[in-house]
């Protein structure tokens, strides 16, 4: 055994100060690498996730636009609507007429609870716009799905001025400036413009009109928020896509729970009224994630979370059995115009009930 | 916390590294380490933390309680507690819910109606390991290898050090004792030039060759293959185990150079071995060690007869099958080496020597191949299917996927030709630096996705 250790001290280098310069070539190399690599995917930024805009992004992370559109908003909103992009469809100016209050759509792809409380926290205490409601679309897995470092907001300086971390938070999502899907974009930017053709629209790459199939372009949508999925939209998903996103843990993740029950408080303490729903999706879809996957248990475990709000204030309206016609639907997750109406009047009935908004 | 994640190397191991060494004695120094290590057990589960904690906790006391026993009696009743102690620990842990399982279904078989509770307990992470490597000191003591410690920080530390909590090596007491005693003062540099080469390699075998290259070649749907499909396959998964485990040595010796503590070699090109008990002295050396110091040789050894010293080695992989995990297929692999090895010896007393080196070394390869599917397969079924199809249940087929067979073609090589780490002439020049730094940087792709190691779930 000895032998082996000493074998240890054999390899060693030979001295100290040839060890120590060895060191600090290692370690000033994958300095400059790792800058390297983080510097080119920060400035070709080909996912639209920092915020520099040197070149059109790819793809967008809509958090920039809704903080940008929920920004220059007018009249100022009093009700915000918040969650995914399940809630994506539930129109503002509809919503308006309802409940006589000018309203915005902050929903966002791949929303998550802090999403809920960065756009919260952004229109009230840094907008000082006079919030009475909030409109919360929540998915089935929003309290027990790993935080999607990808696309959150942290990344947007205004909403993660708003949560509990956001320097911890600035870490884990500066993180991705290293990861491969990145660095693959960028070099399918780089090989876009040496060959000279349009970055823009990596994702539909076919030489057409990159605007028509960007429908999550920053000119599309409205400026209280509203950009609806419609049949045949890019973002439409398979079944078996939707499942995909459906494959995971059912536990429940503390940093969200607390963020939530943050979000509540925050809300209680200014007098914003919050109403709940669980984002509806096809009876089709429910049968094979329920088949295929822990759905269920997730389900319940989200269902627990909102009747533990409910006691705290939070107004939960039951709409998934509502008549929906879901052959209007985009695909199996997001309810189409009609639906999304139904949904507006039924949560009017629900606040209505609880003193209104 | 896995040490291929950023949190590990950007967070958790700088700050771990700079108030080790800024700490300004031996006793601040085995502080550090205990917090940070505990701090890095319980971020999987903080509860099992308290567990560490018993464990070295009882085991630091009995160690003092044999070495001042008056008599030998007493001394063995400590030890007996000492070794109750740890397996009634790990026997709850590990094996309650798979004998109480076991026991419930061979009930059920002979029509009693009785059966016994299950948990369905959550296996702490590393427990095997550091139960053993704490239940080494007590044993050391009283067979009087070594004298107990009197400092409680320094057995925590022992117990807990983070480089090898987990998976491994099992350090002993008197490995590291003097090293412990004789921590460096300062940074030194001439460790941490060597441990970063051993932790970035480490690395990049694990991200590229374990998590990347073999999953792309990793058919998955075995029982549906055919003859030539299967066969490339078949013996290219022991080249994943081979790795996974290889990455880890190797990434748990430079993280501990890193500290300056010098780790026991537990990976030695397995494959280049010529006999089964030689794979075991190259393949998770210290357990084979422990097994043998331990086990083998409290039983008699080979000093109580032929038939005696067949039994005794049945008995040693056997436990070293249940060692691996609470089930049949572990004991399955338990009684397979030991069959392999009873073989051996067999075959050395008959003086039965197989001609060529070549041939030994692909008699090897075959023999831990089956090892690594007795891990892979879920049971009987499973394995029924597999070699179905390797023996032509779906035909002999027309092709061979090239890229299997090429991975196959190079892997063997490699682990023939190849010299391991311990064995590479670092020279420290640049060009060294430079290929450190490429290997460190590509292997950050594999931070975005964890893959634990396979030893993990021991």
């Amino acid at each position: 055994m000895a032998m082996a250790l000493n074998r240890l001290d054999e390899m060693m280098p030979s001295s100290d100060g040839k060890a120590r310069a060895f060191l600090r070539l290692v370690i000033l190399l994958i300095v400059l690498g790792m800058s390297g690599q983080a510097g080119l995917n920060y400035l070709l930024n080909p996912m639209g996730r920092w915020g520099t805009r040197h070149l059109i992004p790819a793809k967008d992370d809509q958090r920039y636009y809704k903080v940008d559109l929920l920004a220059h908003a007018n009249p100022a909103p009093e009700i915000l609507v918040l969650g995914s992009s399940r809630s994506r469809g539930l129109d503002p100016s509809y919503i308006s007429r309802v409940f006589s209050r000018p309203a915005f759509n902050a929903s966002v792809e791949a929303g998550s609870v802090q999403d809920w409380l960065g756009f919260t926290g952004y229109a009230v205490s840094e907008l000082k716009y006079p919030v009475r409601l909030l409109i919360i679309g929540v998915d089935a897995g929003d309290f027990v799905m790993h935080t999607n470092r990808q696309q959150h907001p942290a990344n947007v300086p205004e909403l993660r001025r708003q949560l509990a971390h956001p320097w911890f938070d600035w870490f884990k999502t500066r993180i991705y400036l290293w990861s491969p899907a990145m660095t693959r974009a960028s070099w399918t930017v780089i090989k876009k413009w040496w060959n000279q053709t349009n970055v823009n629209g990596f994702y539909y790459d076919d030489g057409e009109d990159i605007q028509r199939k960007r429908p999550d372009a920053r000119e599309n949508w409205r400026p209280d928020g509203f950009n609806p999925y419609l049949p045949g939209h890019a973002a439409s998903q398979e079944i078996s896509i939707s499942v995909g996103i459906h494959q995971t843990n059912t536990e429940v993740q503390p940093g969200h729970l607390k963020d939530f029950e943050r979000l509540v408080k925050f809300a209680g303490a200014r007098g914003i009224k919050i109403v709940a729903f669980l984002t509806p999706i096809t009876p089709r879809l429910y049968q094979a994630l329920t088949q295929q996957t822990n759905y269920n248990q997730t389900l319940e475990r989200t269902r627990s979370i909102l009747r533990t709000a409910e006691r705290q204030g939070v107004i939960i309206c039951e709409v998934e059995h509502l008549p929906f016609n879901y052959r209007e639907w985009a695909d199996p997750d997001h309810p189409g115009p009609g639906s999304s109406r139904l949904i507006v009047d039924t949560l009017y009935s629900c606040v209505a009930r609880g003193g209104g908004p | 916390m896995l040490f291929q994640t950023f949190i590990f190397v950007f967070l958790f191991l700088p700050i771990t590294l700079l108030l080790y060494w800024a700490s300004p004695n031996r006793t601040y120094k085995l502080f550090v380490l205990t917090v940070t290590s505990y701090f890095f057990y319980g971020y999987w589960d903080w509860r099992f933390c308290g567990l560490l904690l018993f464990t070295s906790v009882v085991d630091f006391v009995i160690g003092g309680k044999i070495f001042f026993a008056a008599t030998l009696f007493r001394k063995k009743a400590w030890l007996t507690l000492s070794i109750v102690s740890n397996l009634t620990v790990l026997g709850f842990f590990k094996y309650w819910d798979f004998f109480a399982d076991s026991t419930n279904r061979l009930l059920e078989m002979l029509g009693v109606g009785a059966s016994a509770p299950l948990f369905h307990i959550i296996l702490p992470v590393g427990i095997s390991f550091y139960t053993f490597q704490s239940m080494s000191y007590t044993i050391d003591v009283y067979r009087g290898r070594t004298q107990p410690t009197q400092s409680i920080l320094k057995f925590l530390a022992y117990v807990s050090m983070f480089p090898q909590l987990v998976m491994g090596p099992i350090v002993r007491w008197t490995e590291v004792d003097e090293q412990m005693d004789n921590l460096p003062r300062r940074w030194d540099h001439r460790a941490a030039a060597l441990g970063a080469s051993f932790f970035i390699v480490g690395l990049f075998k694990k991200i590229w060759l374990s998590d990347r290259v073999f999953p792309l070649v990793d058919p998955k749907m075995y029982h549906s293959l055919t003859v030539l499909e299967f066969w490339p396959s078949y013996f290219l998964w022991s080249f994943w185990l081979y790795f996974d485990f290889s990455s880890y040595s190797d990434m748990a010796v430079g993280l501990g150079l890193l500290l300056g503590i010098k780790f026991p070699q537990n990976f030695n090109s397995p494959f280049k071995a010529e006999s089964p008990s030689e794979v075991w002295r190259r393949w998770h050396m210290t357990l084979g060690r422990w097994m043998r110091d331990y086990v083998f040789f409290s039983i008699g050894g080979s000093k109580k007869g032929f038939f005696r010293t067949l039994i005794n080695i049945m008995i040693v992989y056997f436990l070293i099958g249940l060692w691996h995990g609470a089930s049949w297929n572990m004991i399955g692999f338990g009684v397979y080496h030991g069959l392999a090895l009873i073989v051996e010896q067999i075959g050395r007393r008959l003086k039965i020597k197989i001609p060529t080196v070549a041939l030994r070394r692909g008699l090897i390869l075959f023999y831990w191949t089956n090892t690594g599917w007795l891990f892979r397969s879920s049971g009987y079924k499973m394995t029924s299917g597999f070699f179905k199809a390797g023996f032509g249940a779906n035909g002999l087929g027309s092709s061979f996927n090239w890229l299997t067979l090429a991975l196959l073609i190079a892997c063997i090589l490699h682990s023939q030709l190849a010299p391991n780490t311990w064995e590479w002439k670092w020279r420290f020049r640049w060009w060294e630096a430079l290929g450190l730094a490429a290997l460190f940087i590509t292997s950050l792709a594999g931070f975005f996705v964890e893959h634990p190691f396979f030893y993990f779930q021991f």
